[in-house]
């Protein structure tokens, strides 16, 4: 019973000084919010004065565009499309332009475009390219010993070219793409970040890239036995521009729902060959 | 009430288990583990209005625990270094750890979320998908690079289930 107490006094007394700690760490923080608040207040009633001295004494202070008063959420999306919202490349207007990360400077001001000052928050680039992905398979409705194809393809920008494909199926279907070469390949020896120094703040616009239109198949014979619904779901992700700063490093996903019928007989082998064609 | 004090010590005991557990195999020392997970609970309390309402407020602590014990590494890499206080057996298990520290601090932030969660917080991928606002086959894919990336660093011998550690 001591014992129990014990225990207890020292989770109680464990809890009270995290707890006064997180009070210190909050009071620090609200001291530094105080702090940064009165210097920025400074800084625009400085800038008021200095308008209205530079204006013949009428006042205008120009807010900053938020990104979430640019223009509507780009919704164009489907089953077999990811899009990370971008510029709409076809009619020139801009659709969505991502908000960066939390804290990010919203200004429009060139100072903060392509800079290393790290008063412009942080690094991100902008706007964010966009890609698109498929998924198709052939024939739609394979049966039991059929050979199907299952065709992914990607278009979209890259400096590197798509560095990967990946398959899953939660399926127990004994028809695996993923066993005979729907695996990650990979060029290790460009997917390490380059050195920045000095870092990046700010938006920074994308580096140079190509069109993308990439068509990546494999095929595999169904071998069964089939569960009682026949249906096998698949995803398929590829990953494009595998280097960590590269802002087309993206991995775009697909799903898609393999229908297949079952047949009198079954094979117990697995086949597939996988082509490649970049565009 | 949700962000309240109350609440804080209701869930504090998970909280600094879950931390605890992280921090151990991250540091492999209890005692340091145990100062981790304090601070980090110190800085999710701190917090605790905007925590308190997450969904996955599990990862976010995982992320300050993480965070801290990487710093904690550093300091660690220094005793390596000058070989202050350190035994062979200790130093052996101190190399260790700073070349995982190393090998976290080398991956990009998503795909070290993404081991720290799945490997080292015992997360379902469904649970790390949720919790990064990624799909489970994104998810899949950071593990898979951040492996590979690791297993660069440490040697192909590397588990990513960390028994090592």
């Amino acid at each position: 019973m001591d014992e129990h107490n014990e225990i207890g006094r020292t989770r109680d007394a464990l809890v009270q000084s995290v707890m006064a700690r997180g009070r210190t760490l909050r009071r620090r923080r609200y001291a530094v919010l105080s702090a940064t608040a009165l210097a920025v207040t400074a800084l625009v009633a400085g800038g008021i004065a200095v308008a209205a001295h530079d204006d013949g004494g009428k006042v205008r202070v120009d807010s900053p565009v938020s990104p979430s008063s640019a223009g509507p959420v780009d919704s164009t999306t489907s089953t077999t499309t990811t899009t990370p919202p971008a510029t709409d490349s076809t009619t020139g207007s801009v659709v969505t332009q991502p908000s960066g990360p939390p804290g990010a400077s919203t200004t429009t001001d060139d100072r903060c475009h392509n800079s290393y000052d790290p008063a412009c928050g942080p690094f991100h680039w902008a706007p964010v390219p966009q890609s698109t992905i498929s998924v198709v398979f052939s024939p739609a409705r394979p049966v039991v010993g059929d050979t199907v194809t299952m065709m992914v393809t990607v278009d979209g920008l890259t400096m590197l070219g798509p560095s990967g494909v990946r398959c899953d199926s939660n399926s127990q279907f004994p028809f695996a793409f993923d066993d005979v070469g729907c695996t990650w390949t990979y060029h290790y020896s460009l997917c390490f970040p380059p050195p920045q120094d000095p870092p990046r703040y700010g938006l920074w616009d994308p580096p140079p890239a190509s069109p993308l239109h990439w068509v990546w198949s494999v095929r595999s014979v169904v071998t069964g036995p089939i569960p009682p619904s026949g249906n096998v779901p698949w995803d398929v992700g590829v990953e494009l521009d595998c280097r960590a700063d590269s802002p087309y490093q993206q991995i775009p996903e697909a799903s898609g729902v393999l229908h297949v019928d079952p047949a009198p007989s079954t094979s117990t082998s697995t086949t597939a060959t996988t082509t490649t064609t970049t565009g | 009430m949700v962000g309240g004090d109350e609440s804080f010590e209701a869930d504090f005991d998970e909280m600094f288990r879950r931390a605890q557990r992280l921090a151990c195999r991250l540091l492999g020392d209890p005692s340091r583990a145990d100062d981790v997970a304090a601070e980090a609970l110190a800085r999710t309390y701190a917090h605790w209005r905007k925590v308190a309402g997450y969904e996955h407020r599990e990862a976010w602590i995982a992320r300050v625990v993480t965070n801290l014990a990487i710093d904690e590494m550093a300091r660690l890499r220094r005793s390596v270094v000058t070989g202050e206080h350190l035994t062979d057996e200790v130093s052996e298990g101190a190399v260790l750890r700073v070349a995982l520290a190393q090998a976290l601090r080398s991956l990009p932030r998503r795909q070290r979320d993404a081991v720290v969660l799945r490997y080292l917080a015992d997360l379902d991928e469904a649970h790390v998908a949720a919790a990064l606002g990624v799909s489970a086959g994104t998810v899949k894919t950071h593990l898979h690079r951040a492996v590979a990336r690791m297993r660069s660093t440490l040697g192909p011998g590397f588990d990513p289930s960390f028994t090592e550690f």
